[in-house]
C-alpha cells in the first residue's frame, strides 16, 4: 500500500517537473507594442509625443474648458428644448448662463480632470524619453523635451487658470501629489516656460504647415506673457511681482513674438475661423480638429470632433449639408452678439 | 471465459462434496459477503432468520463465520444493498453477493478529473441524468436543467431560437462583473470548453453541477462560478455483446410554437380611444389608419422539428457511440430561423492486454441563424394608427420618435449567421499492472469555432445614410487543452484510498474581423463581392483583432474513506494565468471536505427506515480569472490624430493605468450539507447550507490624476458575502405495480451583501455606483439601482411613493428629510429623499417535479418559480401614456388606470410607482408518454411516444409580459424588464424515441 503510494507520488513529481515552465504565462500582445518595440524605430518617438496634443482636444468640448468659457459668457447660450427635453443635462447649461452654478458640476471635473491626465501624459512621455535617450541625437532629444516641457505648461496653465491650487509635478511615479500653492505653481511655469521658449521653433522653420498645432516659440513666449501679465491675479505677491518684474517681462515676451515676425494680422477676420485654418498666419496656436475622423478615437474613449458645428446646427442640418451625422442642435447666440460682427 | 468456467466447475465440485456432509444438527457456516464488483463487503450483517439475536458480521476480507441450526434461514444485509434470505441447508459455505440498491446514491457522479460514487460525496455536487432533464424544445442544454437543481439559477430571456443563451448562475452573486467573469465554468468530457450550444440534448448522458468550494476548487481560478461537468452518451461497457451487434436509436420531434406573451401595448382601436380611456388625461395622434405593427411580424405559429439518430456497438475491447442531430427551429418573427447539424463520434478502445485504454470523442457543428431585420420593439410602441403601405404603395415611413417601418425593414434588409463548431480529444490511460491500481493518462483536446456574419441593405432602402451598404464579419476561436493524469486507487482493511495529482496547460485564442462598404453599382454585389463599392471608398471600414490567453496548473486530490462511513477529501491546484499581473501569475486554491455517513454506524443499524443518513462539511477557495486579456500591462495603442509635419497622423499612447498586481479574486466557502435516504429509499434528496465570503474583487476604482493619468485603475479590493439554503427532496408516495408518483420539490434561499467596495489605504475610495440604466424613450439613461457597501446587488433605489396623487396628477414622494421650501410651504423633493425600495433578488426560487406512471403511461408536470422579488417593467413605464398628446403606442393597463383613478400620466422621476413584485409559479411543462406495448420482433425493441406542453400557464400578479424571462443574475440590471417585446413561446410538441 504504503509502496503504491510513494510510486504515485513519484511520478506526480516526474510529471510536474518535466512540465514546470517560465514564460508560457507571457501574455501574447498581438496588435499593440511595448514601448521597447515601438522605439525600435526611434522616429516613432514623435507618435507619443503627438498624444500630448490629441489630448489637448479634450478640453475643446463642451463638457470641460470651452463649453465652460463660452457659455458664461454672452457669445453663446444652451436652452432646453421641449419636449423632448434635450439639453436639459440637469439644469447645467442654464446655471453656466445665470452664473448660479454648483461646483460639483462635472464639468467643473472634467476640465481638472483632462488637464491633470494631459500633464501626467507629458511627464510620462518625458520618463520614455529620458530611458531612451541612448537612441536620439542630442539635437532631437532637446528638441522633444523642450516641446514636451512647453505643452506640459499649456495644460498646467490651463488648469491653474481654472483653479489656483493644482497638483502640480514634473515627474511621472506612482506617489500622491499634494496641491501646490499658486505662486509655487506660477514660478515653476515661468521657470519652464522661460528656459525653453528659446529652443523652441519659431513658426515657419522650416514652414508654417509643419509647425500648424503644434507649439512654438510664439506659443511659449504669449504663454508667458499671460502669466506675467495675470500674475497679481494668480494671487502672486506683490514682492514676487516686483522681484519678477513681471510688467516689463510680459512687454519682453510679446515683442519676442511680434519681432519673431511670423505673425501678421488677417485681413479678413473669419480667415482664423475658415474650416481648413491651417492659411490664417494670425493664429499662434491652434487645436486641430478633423472632419473625416468623426468617430476616431482618442485616450480609449470615441471622442467627436468639430464639436462647434455639431453643437451649433440644427438636427435638419444634416439634410441640408448631407452630413455624416445628425448635428446637435445646442448652442445659440444671441442676434445682438453675432450683430456686433 | 475459459478461467470462469472452470472456476464454476470448482465450486461445483466443492459444494457438491459438502453436500455429503448434511444433517448435522448445529454446524458452522462460513462463506464471503462481495458487491457486484466481487469487492468484499465489509461490516455485513448475518443474522438468523428465526432469532435476529444471533448473528454476526463480517470482516475485513468480507468473511464470516456463524453456528447455526441446521436447514436455517440466514438473512444477509447491508446498508445500501438489498438483503437476501438464503437457506443454509446442506451447505458449510455460503458465499454471498449482495446487489445494490438502485438509488441515487449508487450513482456515479462527475466531480471533474474522475467520479465518485453519490454516497462517498463529501462537497456539494447535484447531479441530474438524461432522463430526469426537462423534455421540449432547448436552445442549449443548460435548458435541460432549467428548474431542476437547487441553487442553479437558468434564465432564458429571449423567445428567439438564433439567440442560444441561458443566463446561468450557480448560488446567486459571487463577483461584482467589473473585469472577472460571471458564467460557470463548463466541462464536456473533460474539456473546460467554449461553448456548449453544440451539444444535441439526446447526446448527453448527464450534467453534474459543483456547486460548492469544495467541489469547484480542483478547477482553481475559474471555479468562483461553479462547474457544470456535462458528460456525453458512450457506447455500451458491456463487453458480452455479439461481435458487430449495434444498436440503433431514434429520438424525435416536431412542435409548433405560439405567441405565449402579450406586450401590454394598446391596439389601434383602444388607442384611438385613449381620450374617453383617461378621461382626457390624455390623447391619442389619430392618424386614420389601423396597424397592428407588432403581429404583422409575427408568424401564425413557428414550426421546429429535431431528429437525432444514433448508432453504438460494442465489443470486448471496442465500444462506439455515432450520432447525428438534425434540427430546423423556426422563431415568432417572419424571417427568423435557426438550423443545426451535428455529428458525433465517441468510441473505447482497449489494447495491450488491458495497459491501454484509448477513448475519442469527435463533434462538429454547423448552424445558420436568420435574422428578422425588422423591429419587434418599434412594433410595439409604433403609432397604431399609421399605414403599412402609402396609398400608392410605396412603404410608409412615420416620423417622430420612431423612423423605420419594421415591415419595409424587414421586407428590404438582410442578415444572417452562419458558423462551425468542431471539438475532439483523444484519452490515452495507460494501466500501470505491476502497481495494481495505479495509471497514467494523457489527454489532448481541441475546438475550434468560427462564425460569419452577413448584412445587407439594398439600394431602394429609405434611409439615406443605410441605403446601399453591405457587410461581413468574422470570429474565430481556439482552444487547445494538453492535460497528464496520474491515478491511484487501493483498498486494504476496509481503508480505501484514491489519489488524483496532474499538470494542465490550456491556451484560448480569439480572432476576428469584419469589413463593410457602400455605394454599390447594383444590390448583387453586397457582401459578395464588397470592393466593389464607390470609388472613393467613403462607407468603406476594416477592422481586426486577436487576442489570447494561457492557463497552466498542476493539481492534487485524495478522496479517502473508511468503511464508507468517514469520509475526508482534500484537494489543491496551483495555477497560472497569462491574465494576471506579473507581480501576482500563480495563486494556491487548495479545498478540504468531510463527510460521516451516520447510517453507516453500528448504532443505526436497528434505525429502521433509514438507508441512508450523511453528514458532510466542506471548505475550499476558487479564484474568478479575469474576463478579458492585457489588463495588467503597459501597451501602446493608437490614440488621437495630431500633426507631423504637416500631414495627420495617428498618435500611440499608453491606453490604461497598467495594475502589475491584478490578481483573481478569491471566494472562501463554507458548505454543511446532509444527504438523506430513508423509506426504503422513498423519500431522499439533500439539505445544504452555505456561506462564501469573496475577497479580493476585481473593480474598476476612481484614482487621483496624478500621479494616474487616467482615472480608472482595475484593482483588487472588494469583498462580497452571500449565504444561502439549498433542499432537494425526492418522494415516492405511491409504488405499486401499475401505479407510482415520484414527487421532486427543490427550494434555494440566497441573500448576499457587498461588504467593501474600496481600499483606502491603496487610495481605492468608494463612490457611489449606480447600476439599473434604463433605456426607452423619455427614461433614456435613467438609473435605478445602486451598488453600495453594506447593500446587496440590485438594490432598487429611490423616492418612495406615498401611493397619493397630487392635484395636477403628479405622484406625491414621500418627504424622508422633512425638508420644505421656505416660501411655499412645499416639500422639497431631492436626493436625500431616496431611499432603498426593494431588492431585484429573489427570496426563494423552487422547482417542483411530479411523475406519474401507469403501466406503460407516464405523465409529468414540472412547476417553477421565484417568489419575493422586486422588479421594474421598463415598458410599463416608458410608454406610460403622457399628458396630452402621445405620437407613440401607449401602455394600455395604465391607460385604463388613470381612467380609474388608480393610475397617472408618465411621472420622470424613478420611483417604487413603477416597482412590482415579480413573484410566480409557472407549469414549465406537462409531458404525457406512452410506452408502445411490443412483441418481440427483430425490428423494433423499444418505442415510446409523448406529447409535451411547454410554459403551459404562468401564474403571476406582474403586469409585464412574462415574469419568466426576467434576468435576475446580472450585476448591473438585475430585475430590471428591459423593452425586448420578442414574446416568450408557448410550444406543443409530440415526439418519439425508438430503439431498432
Amino acid at each position: 500500500m504504503k509502496k503504491q503510494v510513494i510510486w504515485f507520488l513519484t511520478m506526480v513529481l516526474l510529471a510536474g517537473g518535466a512540465t514546470s515552465c517560465s514564460d508560457m504565462l507571457e501574455e501574447e500582445t498581438y496588435g499593440a507594442s511595448t514601448t521597447d518595440q515601438f522605439l525600435n524605430d526611434p522616429e516613432n518617438f514623435e507618435m507619443l509625443v503627438g498624444q500630448t496634443y490629441a489630448n489637448i482636444k479634450w478640453l475643446h468640448d463642451h463638457w470641460t474648458y470651452w463649453g465652460l468659457s463660452t457659455l458664461t459668457t454672452d457669445e453663446a447660450v444652451c436652452p432646453v428644448r421641449q419636449p423632448a427635453g434635450h439639453w436639459a443635462d440637469g439644469d447645467f447649461w442654464r446655471q453656466l448662463n445665470t452664473h448660479t452654478w454648483d461646483p460639483a458640476g462635472e464639468a467643473f471635473n472634467n476640465v481638472w480632470y483632462y488637464c491633470n491626465s494631459g500633464a501626467v501624459l507629458c511627464n510620462k512621455v518625458l520618463q520614455q524619453l529620458e530611458t531612451y535617450k541612448h537612441k536620439f541625437d542630442e539635437e532631437t532629444y532637446n528638441k522633444f523635451k523642450s516641446e514636451l516641457v512647453v505643452v506640459r505648461s499649456f495644460y498646467y496653465y490651463t488648469l491653474f487658470d481654472c483653479f489656483g491650487r493644482i497638483p502640480y509635478t514634473e515627474k511621472f511615479s506612482d506617489e500622491f501629489v499634494d496641491l501646490m500653492a499658486p505662486e509655487e505653481v506660477w514660478k515653476n511655469l515661468v521657470r519652464n516656460l522661460e528656459e525653453q521658449a528659446p529652443h523652441m521653433p519659431l513658426a515657419t522653420e522650416p514652414s508654417w504647415s509643419y509647425n500648424y498645432a503644434r507649439a512654438t516659440q510664439g506659443m511659449a513666449y504669449t504663454l508667458l506673457a499671460r502669466l506675467y501679465l495675470n500674475a497679481e491675479s494668480y494671487d502672486v505677491s506683490a514682492a514676487t511681482a516686483a522681484e519678477y518684474d513681471v510688467y516689463n517681462k510680459c512687454i519682453e515676451a510679446c515683442n519676442k513674438v511680434i519681432d519673431s515676425k511670423q505673425y501678421v494680422i488677417e485681413a479678413d477676420f473669419f480667415t482664423n475661423f475658415a474650416l481648413k485654418n491651417e492659411v490664417s498666419r494670425e493664429n499662434i496656436f491652434v487645436i486641430d480638429e478633423d472632419g473625416s475622423a468623426n468617430n476616431m478615437l482618442s485616450g480609449g474613449n470615441p471622442m467627436n470632433k468639430f464639436r462647434v458645428s455639431l453643437l451649433t446646427m440644427h438636427y435638419n442640418h444634416e439634410q441640408v449639408w448631407q452630413s455624416k451625422v445628425k448635428p446637435w442642435n445646442g448652442f445659440l447666440a444671441s442676434p445682438e452678439f453675432i450683430d456686433l460682427y | 471465459m475459459n478461467v470462469k468456467k472452470s472456476r464454476k466447475g470448482l465450486l461445483l465440485a466443492i459444494l457438491s462434496i459438502f453436500f455429503c456432509a448434511a444433517g448435522f444438527a448445529q454446524n458452522s457456516v462460513t462463506g464471503t459477503v462481495t458487491d457486484e464488483f466481487g469487492e468484499p463487503i465489509i461490516g455485513a450483517y448475518i443474522t438468523l432468520a428465526s432469532d435476529s439475536k444471533v448473528g454476526t458480521i463480517t470482516d475485513f476480507d468480507g468473511n464470516y463465520e456463524i453456528s447455526v441450526p441446521a436447514s436455517a434461514k440466514l438473512i444477509f444485509s447491508y446498508t445500501g444493498y438489498e438483503s437476501q434470505t438464503l437457506s443454509t441447508a446442506g451447505k458449510a459455505t455460503l458465499n454471498v453477493t449482495l446487489k445494490e440498491v438502485s438509488t441515487k446514491l449508487n450513482e456515479v457522479v462527475a466531480v471533474g478529473y474522475g467520479s465518485q460514487k453519490a454516497k462517498e460525496i463529501t462537497s456539494s455536487v447535484a447531479s441530474v441524468k438524461s432522463e430526469d432533464f426537462n423534455p421540449g424544445v432547448k436552445e442549449s442544454p443548460m435548458g435541460l436543467l432549467q428548474g431542476k437543481v437547487a441553487g442553479l439559477t437558468i434564465i432564458r430571456s429571449s423567445g428567439d431560437p438564433t439567440n442560444t443563451g441561458y443566463a446561468v448562475q450557480i448560488r446567486g452573486t459571487s463577483t461584482l462583473d467589473k473585469g472577472a467573469g460571471t458564467s460557470p465554468l463548463y466541462i464536456v468530457d473533460g474539456i473546460p470548453v467554449n461553448s456548449i450550444d453544440n451539444i444535441a440534448p439526446e447526446d448527453i448522458a448527464s450534467m453534474d453541477v459543483l456547486k460548492d468550494g469544495s467541489a469547484a476548487a480542483i478547477y482553481g481560478t475559474r471555479g468562483t462560478n461553479g462547474v457544470i461537468i456535462i458528460t456525453t452518451k458512450r457506447g455500451s461497457t458491456d463487453s458480452n455483446a455479439e461481435c458487430g451487434t449495434a444498436n440503433l436509436e431514434y429520438a424525435g420531434y416536431a412542435s409548433f410554437s405560439i405567441n405565449g406573451s402579450k406586450t401590454g401595448m394598446a391596439t389601434a382601436e383602444q388607442y384611438k380611444d385613449l381620450a374617453a380611456i383617461t378621461n382626457n388625461v390624455s390623447k391619442p395622434a389619430d392618424k386614420g389608419y389601423e396597424t397592428d405593427w407588432f403581429g404583422a411580424q409575427l408568424r401564425d405559429f413557428a414550426f421546429t422539428h429535431n431528429h437525432n439518430l444514433a448508432i453504438s456497438g460494442a465489443t470486448k475491447n471496442f465500444n462506439y457511440r455515432g450520432s447525428v442531430n438534425f434540427k430546423n427551429a423556426e422563431g415568432l418573427t417572419q424571417t427568423t430561423n435557426r438550423q443545426e447539424i451535428m455529428a458525433k463520434l465517441a468510441a473505447n478502445q482497449k489494447a495491450l492486454q488491458g495497459w491501454l485504454e484509448l477513448q475519442y470523442d469527435f463533434s462538429y457543428m454547423h448552424y445558420r441563424n436568420d435574422y428578422n431585420c425588422g423591429s419587434l420593439n418599434n412594433g410595439a410602441i409604433l403609432n397604431p394608427t399609421f399605414p403599412i403601405y402609402n396609398e400608392d404603395g410605396s412603404y410608409f415611413i412615420p416620423t417622430g420618435t420612431v423612423t423605420s417601418n419594421p415591415i419595409a425593414d424587414n421586407d428590404l434588409k438582410e442578415s444572417y449567421q452562419e458558423g462551425n463548431y468542431f471539438r475532439g480529444s483523444v484519452r490515452a490511460t495507460v494501466n500501470i499492472k505491476a502497481v495494481p491500481g495505479l495509471k497514467v493518462t494523457g489527454f489532448a483536446a481541441l475546438e475550434e469555432g468560427d462564425n460569419h456574419n452577413y448584412w445587407a441593405t439594398p439600394i431602394e432602402y429609405y434611409v439615406k445614410g443605410d441605403a446601399n451598404k453591405a457587410g461581413l464579419s468574422t470570429s474565430r476561436s481556439f482552444n487547445q487543452l494538453y492535460e497528464a493524469t496520474i491515478d491511484y486507487t487501493g483498498q486494504w482493511n476496509g481503508h480505501s484510498l484514491a489519489l488524483v495529482g496532474g499538470t494542465s496547460y490550456q491556451n484560448f485564442w480569439y480572432d476576428g474581423h469584419d469589413m463593410s462598404n457602400g455605394g454599390f453599382a447594383t444590390n448583387n454585389s453586397k457582401y459578395y463581392d464588397l470592393g466593389a463599392g464607390a470609388v472613393d471608398k467613403e462607407d468603406m471600414t476594416v477592422g481586426s483583432y486577436r487576442n489570447s490567453n494561457t492557463l497552466v496548473a498542476y493539481f492534487l486530490r485524495a478522496n479517502y474513506n473508511y468503511n464508507e462511513k468517514y469520509l475526508l477529501s482534500a484537494s489543491i491546484r496551483a495555477e497560472g494565468s497569462s491574465r494576471m499581473g506579473a507581480n501576482n501569475k500563480w495563486g494556491w486554491f487548495p479545498a478540504v471536505s468531510a463527510g460521516w455517513r451516520i447510517s453507516g454506524e453500528d448504532f443505526m443499524r436497528d434505525a429502521k427506515g433509514v438507508d441512508d443518513l450523511k453528514l458532510r462539511f466542506g471548505f475550499g477557495i476558487t479564484g474568478n480569472n479575469l474576463g478579458s486579456d492585457l489588463k495588467s500591462v503597459e501597451l501602446l495603442t493608437k490614440g488621437g490624430t495630431f500633426n507631423s509635419h504637416g500631414t495627420e497622423k495617428y498618435a500611440f499612447t499608453v491606453n490604461q493605468n497598467a495594475n502589475p498586481d491584478l490578481r483573481w479574486e478569491r471566494k472562501f466557502e463554507y458548505n454543511l450539507g446532509i444527504d438523506y435516504a430513508f423509506l426504503n429509499n422513498r423519500l431522499y434528496g439533500s439539505i445544504d447550507l452555505y456561506y462564501r465570503n469573496t475577497k479580493d474583487l476585481l473593480w474598476e476604482y476612481k484614482v487621483p490624476t496624478p500621479p494616474y493619468q487616467y482615472d480608472r485603475l482595475l484593482a483588487n479590493a472588494g469583498e462580497m458575502t452571500s449565504m444561502g439554503i439549498e433542499l432537494a427532496i425526492t418522494g415516492v408516495p405511491v409504488r405499486t405495480k401499475n401505479w407510482e408518483w415520484t414527487s421532486t420539490p427543490t427550494i434555494s434561499f440566497n441573500q448576499n451583501r457587498i461588504d467593501k467596495l474600496s481600499d483606502p489605504d491603496l487610495g481605492f475610495n468608494y463612490e457611489t455606483t449606480w447600476a439599473g440604466n434604463l433605456g426607452g424613450n423619455k427614461i433614456n439613461g435613467t438609473v435605478t439601482q445602486l451598488l453600495t457597501e453594506g447593500q446587496s446587488v440590485g438594490t432598487f433605489y429611490g423616492y418612495q411613493w406615498t401611493g397619493k396623487f397630487d392635484e395636477k396628477g403628479n405622484c406625491i414622494y414621500v418627504n424622508q428629510d422633512g425638508n420644505v421650501d421656505e416660501v411655499t410651504g412645499e416639500a422639497i423633493i431631492d436626493d436625500n429623499d431616496k431611499v432603498v425600495l426593494g431588492s431585484a433578488q429573489p427570496l426563494f426560487t423552487f422547482g417542483w417535479n411530479n411523475t406519474v406512471r401507469y403501466k406503460n403511461w407516464d405523465l409529468s408536470l414540472f412547476f417553477r418559480g421565484v417568489v419575493g422579488n422586486t422588479a421594474l417593467n421598463v415598458s410599463r413605464w416608458a410608454y406610460a401614456p403622457a399628458k396630452g398628446s402621445n405620437g407613440l403606442n401607449v401602455y394600455y393597463s395604465e391607460a385604463v388606470g388613470i381612467g380609474e383613478g388608480s393610475r397617472t400620466y408618465f411621472q420622470k422621476d424613478f420611483s417604487d410607482y413603477y416597482l412590482e413584485d415579480a413573484s410566480y409559479l409557472k407549469l414549465d411543462n406537462i409531458t404525457l408518454g406512452y410506452k408502445v406495448p411490443l412483441k418481440e420482433n427483430k425490428y423494433c425493441q423499444n418505442l415510446r411516444v409523448y406529447f409535451t406542453a411547454q410554459n403551459v400557464f404562468t401564474v403571476s400578479s406582474y403586469s409585464g409580459s412574462d415574469p419568466d424571462g426576467i434576468n435576475t443574475t446580472s450585476v448591473w440590471d438585475p430585475g430590471i424588464d428591459h423593452i425586448d417585446f420578442y414574446p416568450q413561446a408557448r410550444t406543443f410538441l409530440i415526439g418519439a424515441n425508438v430503439t431498432f
